[in-house]
């Protein structure tokens, strides 16, 4: 509650800070995932060259055309490699209106702990622009400041503006073109208010079911899935403090904007701004690598393309006709040919009759004869020697591939790996020096994990070298030896498996377009989908009323009920952990997480607690029932506070009663004598008010005789309190 | 100098940038920018003008770097060392009278001092304003001391020099540096009042009821027109809006503000309106030497039609406009191809771009170039600030602007 | 035009008592003196649709409702009335006269319908998109008649609703669809449906005006196959939409749909039907189609259910509660006076010239006294209907209420936002609030009543 009254404070007096605050921005140099695993392991996924620039560069650029002035660079994993690029960049040395100033969280393992960082570090002032350092933009913030700003004089609830694009999604894949999982949207089309939001849909569910009360305010909203979520967010410092609230928001859309729209407790509200020329979006995954890159080649990123050199770090381009982009001492054979929406970094060479179509090439490159590469991206100082077919591959700085050397769609080579003649690399394989981490390390998706393990391995990857160098054949320790073969004769690197499950993944995320057969399953899919979705309309009985009934009881309440059912087991394995003495705080924290993975209202938190509360007081012996009454006044004395964390409103009050009547008719008999006894207690402890108790009574009035036994049997406390109320009004 | 390593650094950035963007604005950026440059240059004894030469390219040569397509900025370079190169020989000219009667008295010294250089600048300022044939003229007269001396090599100078009173030497030192700076603040008032300039010329052109065509907007042209317009000369003009920036609404509200009868006609209805058309008047990105033209897209179209129905062609532009280079392949490498948003909405064709499900090749390939290149034939008359003149005649204007030797704008290696 | 209308008149509904009764069925109701049927019967004569089937529940309501149109509408209309068994539920009045329906496409109206929103509109849209069922959403009234089909009770709804309907951008196809208690429940749309169109909008201010237009064959096969169907708003409507991206209604109806589809694509591109479409569109895609072995019957059929949206000028409102009674009454002599078809004036309020007004009688605005209607001394009538014949005492107030015909009324009587059937004889100060007097009652002197109806046992 203390920060709470803070925000309050502060956000009243926002006006004037706005007024006077610098624009700010936090740029998250680490993306906490492990996407771009191997080559992350080596280095920062900001740091990767895109077009033949770091993505960070774009990132930066960016911020400053936006008119941003300071922007706080949070450096987790690799931060060295991270500081240092910064400290050797243009942005740290150019005066004037822009500082980029980094800050180091290693311990950060989430885009939430990040924050919680920011937070700490005190920085942010007023409104600030978050994005995440492989952002690729050219849009203006302007309006979307304004309205932000606008919003928050009227309501200070309005804490996060979220940039949205329209970008159709795959109808088969339902994948965005950006190789994220289609998102569904619900905005209010007058206030622009983000009603819903969901990304991850498990494709299992056919159904779309937003709750009934977003209608309840606004006559109409707008149901998206064409909406690509660009991922730069305008937010208030509330978000900040939001976070640090409660610690367990790790993941910014997932825990975060679900928090907030799910509960409303706290009634905040993200609002969206939809931009409509100009580009945005966010390399998430090895697909939308592929395709922003396009798109920058294809110059939608404009001013961002390789011949406006927009930031000095990368080389003069002159741009041919068909998209053809080359560095002036590119050193390229006669019969050489490269094709459409291509682009040749400075200083490389290109054999004869080799052949290269919408590819990226870095720099100081040497491309041997009668090779072909097609949609692939190899960074800077590779060795490709002849007769070599790369289609749609990534391969990452210094790797040297001998003669003959065939690589799949979907190959990602990761640094200096080595591999020997006629190897084909099998699709979708990933080859890196470093050997795979161990199960428990990839299963955390965090990149961080790396930053040590990095420095793990690297005496390995010497010991490799090493033993290259005394002998061409490398089987000297007999660690290599497997993985050696693997990439051949005088090759270096370990292939990685994936797991079946991840395989699942990797077509869908790889650089490599989706396989046809891919695409046929998903179209016959479909219309199984269909037909089954048929079905289930035509199997449900005749008129509209049961129709609904049967829908709903068909599957919804069916997993309604087992959910609630754990969900109470849940809680009430944590409120024995409580008993066993951890504090309560925690004991708050773990069913807040509880209820947003199950994503319970907090009614449900206070039935389930209460239960577990009065199962506690059962546990202890009694023989009679006063000693039963007097254990249950002693739980809830103890569990008041803990309790009262989830009574905010008279609802959940209510809750709690209907549960104790439930709990006195079926699990917990022995209450049944005692019910109005510990009612009037809930209330002298002023667990329960008064008013939640008298709705309750009437609530029951309707109800059948079975239900009314507990009114009845408390009907002279009602009574009580009713007079107490008539004298209270008079 | 670091403070001017600073300037030049940020003017680059900006031009990288896209900051500056138009020829007018990186012309006067560029002058001003390179004023500073020789103001803080260290003078040698020797050479100086070689000094101040190796100075301004190296700059130049980053600025050009910055942003190739704006060839104002190349333009401005040039111009600038040829002022350098002009002021060099009529000092050198002075020094030789300086040298020769020596015997005179200082104060009479000091006056030649003042009126040589005053009349060289004044030369090359009356050349600058000049119409068809004067600058020739002048100019010539203006080369006639310079000529006769330049055999010598700028070099030799130095060792001349010593035999030369001291204080002489600084003067002249600072001489220079001054006439110099002298110069190209005439150059950047030219930039700031070419527009006037050229509109003064408009009566002369544009005649009663006239019915007058342009695509886009050109702040030349617009000038041009309202100068017209304020001689109380009645005519209406057809304002192509200029897909995809659309530009010439902007110039129809201009215009119509101005009180002209303006009527606006989408691109692709330039065809059938010419027939109706007495002129043509098109504003320029860049006049190439061989009397062809760079300009926003459409234009080429719209020469072609006039061509057609023989209506005359009339490009306005003002001289920091022209270029010494020819165009090879100037379509591509003086073009620059702007984002394709502005002509298709990406989230409706967000689904054509789906790489992914797509066998990865893009099918679709949007393109929005900035700058057509209109050829010479096709112009029938260009207005400067130095008056009308005929494309054949532009590499005459260029020799005045420009010296030969500074076409490419390279640091010679420095031994 | 090829149009064969279905008017479906109900019989004596039970929420319309006392109102309604064996003489008077729910379509005769007077409004503004005139029964509601007649209302619907101008309304599509007036666009000139004059091939009409009314469907009565009930033989002698049949009767009486035959009777009185072949009097009103004689020369006028081609009408047939056919009685159908008591609640069999508008889908089962439909299957009774289905082997009448013999046109391309047939318009359902609810006989209870006061609107001006013309037919010919709906119609048009639906021959436009070649749609398989076209309906009426007019913007639900913000107070009043309260729909009949969802269950009361469900309070907790703040504002009432009357249906959730999902449109796509351009608010022409109709995607989702939930009446009576689905309305109440959370919104659950299908994403395929979603996904066909990318954005979907969903809205709970519109309701369903129980105007239909169906593809005939389209709806025989729906209630052939479906015979459990019972109610057209709250069954077949729905499952049409529901099916819509796979529809399968099978044979000759759906080839029909499907050539008049593609019609409709080739002719205007409809942006959104084209992507609804797209589900086998991608170009990469008809190659694999072609490849695949069972690729003719991949061919996805798809049908498609429009929407006309009502402009929010347009009066729409369906006569289904005694609530929506009044309010209708009102509106027709207030706001929505040219509906009424009658002539006002100065006063704005419609005094037939045969009716006789006593000394210091005072009628007021947005009233109307049909012929033969006597006021005593000093009465005064406020927002109230009169019918015919009526004989009112002196001192009489009439406030905001509807009195039908030949309905004594003795002095001092004072009428109250009621509605008071006919041949009902009120003798002296007898009070009445807000209660329904049914026909034929006699309230005897003195008597006062608050918000009850009134009927004979």
């Amino acid at each position: 509650m203390a920060q709470k009254k803070g925000l309050r404070s502060s956000s009243s007096d926002d006006p004037e800070e706005l007024a006077r605050v610098p624009l700010q921005a936090v740029l998250l140099a680490d993306s906490f995932a492990t996407k771009f695993r191997p080559i992350t392991l080596e280095r920062p996924k900001v740091l990767l060259p895109l077009v033949n620039a770091p993505m960070i560069d774009y990132t930066l650029a960016w911020l400053e055309s936006v008119g941003v002035e300071e922007a706080f660079v949070l450096c987790c994993a690799h931060s060295q490699q991270v500081k240092d690029y910064l400290n050797k960049s243009q942005w740290m040395k150019q005066q004037g209106t822009f500082a980029v100033q980094p800050i180091e969280s290693r311990d950060s393992i989430s885009a939430g702990d990040a924050l919680r960082a920011i937070y700490n570090f005190g920085v942010i002032r007023g409104d600030f622009v978050l994005v995440s350092g492989d952002t690729v933009s050219n849009m203006s913030l302007k309006e979307a400041l304004q309205e932000h700003k606008e919003r928050r004089k009227k309501d200070p609830l309005a804490v996060m503006t979220m940039v949205i694009k329209q970008s159709k999604p795959s109808s088969l894949t339902h994948q965005t073109r950006l190789g994220n999982d289609e998102i569904l949207m619900a905005i209010d089309p007058d206030t622009k208010e983000l009603l819903y939001y969901e990304d991850k849909t498990d494709q299992s569910q056919r159904f779309i079911t937003l709750d009934k009360m977003l209608l309840a305010n606004t006559p109409t909203l707008h149901l998206h899935n064409d909406k690509q979520d660009c991922y730069i967010d305008i937010c208030s410092p509330e978000v900040l403090s939001l976070f640090t609230d409660n610690f367990d928001y790790q993941h910014l859309r997932r825990h975060f904007v679900k928090g907030l729209l799910v509960d409303d407790l706290m009634g905040y509200k993200i609002f969206t701004h939809e931009i409509h020329s100009s580009y945005a979006a966010r390399i998430d995954n090895f697909r939308s690598y592929d395709t922003i890159s396009k798109d920058i080649i294809q110059r939608w990123a404009y001013p961002m393309v390789p011949d406006v050199q927009y930031f000095g770090s990368c080389s003069q381009m002159k741009l041919d006709r068909l998209g053809i982009y080359k560095a002036p001492e590119v050193n390229q054979s006669r019969t050489a040919q490269i094709r459409a929406f291509s682009l040749v970094g400075n200083g490389t060479t290109i054999g004869d009759h080799s052949e290269i179509s919408n590819s990226v090439i870095g720099q100081g490159c040497t491309i041997g004869r009668n090779v072909s590469i097609q949609g692939s991206y190899i960074w800077d100082n590779v060795i490709i020697e002849d007769d070599c077919k790369l289609s749609h591959a990534l391969v990452c700085d210094g790797v040297h591939l001998r003669a003959g050397v065939v690589l799949e769609p979907g190959v990602i080579l990761s640094f200096k790996v080595e591999v020997g003649q006629k190897i084909v690399i099998p699709a979708y394989s990933k080859v890196s020096l470093l050997p795979q981490p161990s199960k428990q390390d990839s299963d955390e998706e965090l990149e961080y994990a790396d930053a040590n393990s990095g420095v793990v391995e690297s005496p390995s990857i010497t010991s490799i070298v090493n033993t290259r160098n005394v002998d061409p054949v490398p089987d000297s320790s007999d660690a290599e030896h497997s993985d050696t073969s693997e990439v051949g004769i005088s090759g270096v690197g370990y292939i990685w498996l994936t797991s079946e499950g991840g395989h699942e993944e990797e077509w869908r995320h790889s650089i490599a377009p989706i396989p046809a057969e891919k695409l046929m399953e998903f179209f016959l899919s479909a219309h199984a989908d269909l037909e089954v979705s048929n079905q289930d309309v035509n199997s449900l009985p005749a008129s509209g009323e049961l129709q609904v009934d049967s829908e709903s009881t068909g599957f919804d309440d069916g997993e309604d009920y087992r959910d609630s059912a754990d969900f109470e087991k849940e809680v009430e394995a944590t409120f024995h952990r409580a008993l066993a003495g951890v504090n309560q705080d925690n004991v708050i924290l773990e069913i807040n997480s509880l209820r947003l993975s199950y994503n319970m209202s907090h009614a449900d938190c206070a039935g389930s607690l209460f239960y577990s509360i009065m199962r506690s007081a059962l546990a202890f012996p009694h023989s009679c029932n006063r000693e039963l009454l007097l254990n249950t006044g002693k739980e809830l004395g103890r569990w008041k506070d803990l309790l009262k964390h989830y009574l905010k409103t008279i609802d959940e009050e209510i809750e709690v009663l209907l549960k104790f009547e439930e709990m006195c008719l079926e699990t917990a008999k022995e209450f049944a004598p005692l019910f109005s006894a510990i009612l009037n207690h809930l209330y002298e402890k002023d667990i329960l008010s008064e008013d939640a108790i008298l709705s309750w009574a009437e609530e029951k009035e309707g109800a059948d005789e079975s239900d009314k036994i507990f009114v009845k049997q408390s009907e002279q406390f009602l009574k009580w309190l009713r007079e107490a109320s008539e004298d209270e009004d008079e | 100098m670091p403070d001017v390593q600073a300037l030049v650094n940020d003017f680059v950035l900006k031009l990288k940038r896209r900051k500056i963007e138009g020829s007018h604005a990186s012309a006067r950026h560029t002058a001003e920018l390179l004023r500073s440059v020789i103001s803080h240059q260290r003078m040698r004894q020797t050479n100086q003008a070689g000094a101040l030469i190796d100075a301004v390219k190296a700059v130049g040569e980053q600025l050009i770097a910055a942003n190739p397509v704006e060839l104002a900025v190349g333009n401005i370079v040039r111009r600038v060392l040829h002022i350098i190169r002009e002021e060099d020989l009529s000092s050198t000219a002075t020094a030789i009278e300086g040298l020769g009667l020596s015997a005179g008295s200082d104060d009479d010294d000091e006056g030649q001092y003042e009126d040589r250089p005053a009349l060289s600048a004044a030369a090359l300022a009356a050349a600058a304003r000049s119409t068809l044939r004067a600058p020739s003229l002048q100019t010539l007269l203006g080369d006639i001391p310079g000529s006769a001396v330049t055999p010598q090599p700028p070099s030799s100078w130095g060792d001349s020099e010593g035999k030369s009173k001291s204080a002489d030497k600084n003067l002249r030192s600072r001489k220079l540096k001054h006439d110099v700076i002298e110069a190209i603040n005439e150059l950047i008032q030219d930039i700031d009042t070419c527009h006037e300039q050229v509109s003064e010329q408009a009566v002369e052109h544009i005649h009663q009821n006239e019915v007058i065509l342009t695509l886009g907007r050109s702040r030349t042209v617009k000038e041009f027109l309202c100068a017209a317009k304020e001689k109380n000369r009645s005519f209406r003009v057809f304002v192509a809006e200029g897909a995809p920036r659309y530009q010439g609404h902007v110039l129809a509200k201009e215009l119509v503000g101005k009180g002209i009868q303006t009527t606006v006609i989408t691109d692709s209805a330039v065809f059938a309106m010419i027939s109706r058309v007495n002129m043509v008047i098109v504003g320029a990105h860049a006049i190439m030497a061989n009397g062809g033209v760079v300009a926003p897209v459409g234009i080429n179209m719209v020469a072609l039609a006039a061509q057609r129905h023989a209506v005359p062609f009339v490009v306005v532009a003002g001289s920091h406009k022209l270029c010494p280079l020819y165009p090879h392949n100037s379509e591509v490498l003086l073009n620059d191809l702007k984002s394709p948003s502005d002509l298709v909405d990406f989230g409706e064709f967000s689904d054509c771009m789906d790489f992914g499900s797509h066998g990865g090749s893009p099918l679709l390939h949007v393109v929005n170039p900035a700058f057509d290149y209109v050829p010479p034939k096709l112009v029938s008359l260009f207005i400067t600030d130095t008056g009308g003149h005929n494309p054949s005649y532009m590499y005459r204007l260029i020799a005045d602007y420009y010296s030969a030797d500074d076409l490419v704008v390279k640091q010679r290696s420095t031994s | 035009m090829d149009f064969q209308v279905v008017v479906l008149a109900g019989g004596t509904s039970k929420n319309l008592a006392p109102l309604v009764s064996k003489e008077v069925p729910k379509a005769l109701l007077p409004v503004a003196n005139r029964p509601v049927l007649s209302y619907v019967l101008e309304l599509l004569e007036a666009s000139n649709l004059k091939e009409l089937i009314v469907v009565v529940e009930g033989e002698d309501a049949a009767f009486r409702v035959g009777g009185w149109i072949s009097g009103a509408y004689v020369d006028r209309l081609h009408v047939e009335v056919a009685a159908v068994p008591e609640d069999v539920g508008t889908a089962g009045a439909l299957r009774a006269v289905a082997h009448h329906l013999t046109a391309n496409d047939v318009l359902i109206v609810s006989g209870d319908l006061v609107s001006d929103v013309p037919p010919g509109a709906v119609a048009a849209t639906h021959r436009r998109h070649g749609a398989v069922v076209t309906t009426l959403l007019c913007y639900a009234p913000v107070s009043g008649p309260s729909d009949t089909g969802s269950s009361a009770g469900k309070d907790k709804v703040k504002k009432r609703r009357y249906n959730i309907v999902g449109l796509d951008p351009t608010r022409q196809l109709l995607l989702h669809i939930a009446a009576g208690a689905e309305v109440d429940k959370d919104i659950r749309v299908q994403k395929n449906m979603l996904r066909a169109v990318g954005q979907l909008e969903i809205r709970a201010d519109l309701m369903d005006a129980h105007m239909y237009a169906f593809k005939r064959s389209v709806l025989q096969d729906v209630l052939d196959q479906k015979d459990a169907f019972h109610s057209i708003r709250q069954d077949v409507l729905p499952y049409l939409v529901k099916t819509q991206l796979r529809s399968e209604i099978s044979a000759n109806g759906l080839y029909k749909v499907e050539d008049n589809a593609n019609g409709t694509v080739s002719s205007q591109n409809n942006l959104t039907w084209m992507s609804q479409h797209r589900e086998i569109a991608p170009s990469a895609f008809q190659a694999l189609l072609a490849l695949s072995p069972r690729s003719p019957e991949n061919v996805l059929r798809t049908h498609k259910c429009c929407a006309y949206i009502a402009s929010k000028s347009k009066y729409c409102a369906r006569l289904n509660s005694i609530q929506a009674f009044s309010d209708i009454n009102r509106d027709v002599v207030g706001e929505a006076s040219h509906l009424s078809g009658y002539s006002f004036s100065t006063q704005n309020n419609i005094i037939h010239p045969s009716a006789e007004l006593g000394s210091k009688t005072t009628v007021g605005p947005q009233c109307m006294l049909a012929e033969g209607s006597q006021l005593g001394d000093k009465c005064s009538v406020k927002r109230s209907i009169i019918g015919r014949h009526c004989r009112i005492g002196s001192n009489v107030k009439i406030v905001n209420s509807v009195v039908m015909n030949h309905v004594t009324i003795e002095d001092g009587c004072l009428v109250q936002g009621s509605v008071i059937c006919s041949n009902v004889h009120l003798q002296e100060r007898v009070v009445l609030k807000d209660c329904q007097v049914g026909a034929g009652y006699v309230v005897t002197s003195g008597s006062e009543y608050k918000s009850e109806p009134l009927a004979r046992k």
